[in-house]
């Protein structure tokens, strides 16, 4: 195990029984987060990736949700086995997660002050003058204007880039080792997005944390990431450095991801191009396909595809496909 | 005659911020952000509500000081006495006096006075019951969920009166049984209502969030869950204490609530009543109208407080 490890996740099942039957939302999924490096994690809707994100913090409800196998090992401990009290001592404080809804991630009936201060008085035990203090201190830091003015507003009051940069503020206010960013940009216009990611990178430099980075926004994933691993139906589909994966895209799905970016000029072309899709749904997750996931819409499917579900293997140092096309 | 009122408070000084601007007095505010005093101003009826109910509360408060004749003592001497303004009335018994000699006014006021202590007592009562249970299902689910459910369910398919009778008659009258009896069947409503809100608000992401965050369940159950589910009781609320005063005044009406020795309006228009036909009607229909001014104006207060604070229960409604 490397040094700078800072969390491996191992063959990680999650399955939720419906009435529909059963739901294997995150399927063997493997990775390793190195400390102040950012792995990007991207994927359709119902992709498991945040299935996979929130079980870390056992934020999963079991059941529905069942672990069935899998280990999450953070600094030598088994995030997935830890008890209550010891997986609360992590939330927040070791391991903390942002959300994608910034308008209703903040409790609307406390000020600002009040639930940023709420995190240093849980996990640091300061007192009321101290955590406001801290309180002020950490909107400074993320850049909230006039934050002496802040703290005594409530969440209606801010916009929904400062929401974002308080749910920031708390979620890092103990200096966690790990930040879950569940999809943090999503709901932001454009340029408060490159500000919040901005944001986020100078925290990662000055606290050295590694950042998980969920997202479905390729933009995001080639601004942030060092690795990146690409999901499909639970399962890791590609998984290599960020250069890797958008120069030298090997699996199908990957590719087509690509593909489907919007370009506004194209070398040689004077936008008569079509934008590419990738034709299909993602299937329902109680009734995936027999053989590879993806093969009901790749457009390289083989019969061999049909029959059995291709293992992940190393093609190139660094670089895991799942797909047996793949020389 | 409260125009004026009303013109303060619709004073609007035009688009400022994009929000049109209301006035009362000096102080200026936008209607969409109160609402509370927005409502309030725009409605002679919510304003003479809130009027009727300080002027009997005060009046309950300060019976001791008010009522000219002790309401318990009786004058045998001056039986069935009409109003002070009818013929035969005496100014000392302003609305006359019942069939043992009791001034029907002095008995109004402590009887006002009971109301509102029953009332008051076993509304705080059956809310800290029907709330905490109602938290703790909606929070832990499971058994305990079914377990408290069940019996909210059982609770209220029972009529409030016959459970309240059957307590009474089998322990006798009292007025802090009564209290007691009127709390425990009264905390099945507030236990349903915040266990549905409990249940909507712990799928909101701040909640998600909270947890992620590391919060124990003690302040997410009382920092996130519990607050934000105290709209829908507070207009529970108002809408109980009216239903509670009915029911004290039924069952001492009946004779199974407060001893009959102690002023209760129930007690007053069940005495009065048995003149009624004999043309002493002002022994019990000034209780009535006392109790239908009560009820009443905290009903009226209650419709306020649910369009001011759930605007879209109103907007639903298509009013």
């Amino acid at each position: 195990m490397r040094s700078d490890e800072l969390l491996k996740i191992d063959d990680l099942h999650i399955h939720f029984h419906t009435l529909l039957g059963t739901v294997k939302a995150v399927n063997g999924v493997r990775l390793k987060l190195r400390q102040g490096s950012t792995l990007g994690v991207v994927g359709e809707s119902g992709s498991g990736k945040s299935v996979m994100a929130m079980s870390l913090l056992q934020l999963i409800p079991m059941p529905p949700g069942k672990l069935v196998a899998g280990r999450a090992l953070f600094y030598g401990k088994d995030l997935l086995q830890m008890t209550v009290p010891e997986i609360r001592e992590v939330r927040g404080n070791r391991i903390s997660m942002i959300f994608q809804e910034p308008m209703t991630s903040l409790n609307p009936v406390f000020t600002i002050g009040d639930q940023i201060g709420e995190s240093f008085r849980f996990h640091r035990g300061f007192n009321k003058t101290d955590a406001v203090k801290k309180s002020v201190e950490m909107l400074e830091m993320v850049g909230i204007p006039a934050p002496q003015k802040r703290i005594k507003e409530y969440p209606h009051q801010l916009s929904g880039g400062m929401r974002q940069r308080a749910m920031i503020a708390m979620a890092l206010s103990c200096e966690p080792d790990i930040l879950i960013a569940d999809e943090p940009t999503t709901a932001l216009d454009v340029t408060v997005q490159a500000q919040i990611l901005d944001l986020m990178k100078i925290f990662q430099d000055r606290i050295h944390m590694g950042i998980i980075m969920i997202t479905h926004n390729l933009g995001v994933i080639a601004e942030t990431a060092d690795d990146v691993i690409v999901m499909y139906c639970g399962r890791i589909v590609e998984s290599a450095d960020v250069d890797q994966i958008f120069h030298n895209p090997l699996h199908p799905y990957t590719r087509m991801l690509l593909q489907s970016i919007p370009r506004l000029f194209i070398e040689g072309v004077r936008g008569h191009d079509r934008l590419k899709e990738i034709p299909g749904m993602v299937p329902g997750l109680h009734e995936l396909p027999r053989g590879c996931d993806f093969h009901p819409r790749c457009n390289q499917t083989e019969p061999a595809c049909r029959k059995h579900a291709p293992e992940l293997r190393e093609v190139e140092p660094g670089h895991f496909v799942a797909c047996d096309l793949v020389k | 005659m409260f125009g004026w009122i009303r013109g303060f408070a619709m004073t609007t000084n035009g688009p400022l911020n994009g929000l049109p601007r209301a006035r009362f007095l000096k102080w200026e505010y936008t209607p969409a952000e109160n609402r509370i005093l927005h409502t309030f101003l725009s409605s002679y009826i919510t304003m003479a509500a809130v009027a009727v109910l300080i002027l009997l509360v005060v009046c309950a408060i300060l019976a001791p000081v008010i009522v000219p004749v002790d309401p318990v003592l009786q004058t045998l001497s001056a039986r069935l006495k009409p109003p002070a303004w009818m013929e035969g009335g005496v100014s000392s018994y302003l609305l006359g006096t019942d069939r043992l000699g009791r001034d029907v006014f002095s008995n109004i006021i402590y009887g006002l006075r009971i109301s509102l202590l029953v009332a008051t007592l076993s509304v705080a009562f059956s809310l800290v019951i029907g709330l905490s249970l109602g938290l703790i299902a909606g929070y832990a689910r499971g058994f305990w969920e079914s377990l408290i459910m069940r019996a909210v369910d059982i609770q209220l398919s029972l009529p409030l009166i016959l459970v309240a009778l059957c307590f009474m008659a089998i322990f006798g009258a009292g007025l802090y049984k009564m209290i007691f009896v009127l709390a425990v069947v009264g905390w099945a409503e507030y236990a349903r209502t915040v266990r549905g809100t409990v249940l909507s608000i712990r799928e909101k992401e701040y909640v998600e969030a909270a947890k992620a965050l590391g919060f124990g369940p003690i302040t997410i159950m009382f920092k996130y869950l519990l607050i934000n589910s105290i709209t829908p009781v507070i207009i529970l609320s108002a809408v109980q204490v009216p239903r509670v005063i009915i029911l004290e005044a039924t069952l001492s009406f009946l004779g199974l609530g407060v001893p009959v020795t102690t002023p209760s309006l129930g007690l007053s228009i069940a005495r009065g009543y048995q003149v009624l036909f004999s043309g002493a009607w002002w022994a019990s229909v000034f209780p009535g109208v006392a109790l239908m001014f009560l009820t009443g104006a905290i009903n009226v207060i209650g419709d306020w407080l649910r369009d001011a604070l759930e605007p879209k229960s109103r907007e639903a409604a298509g009013r």
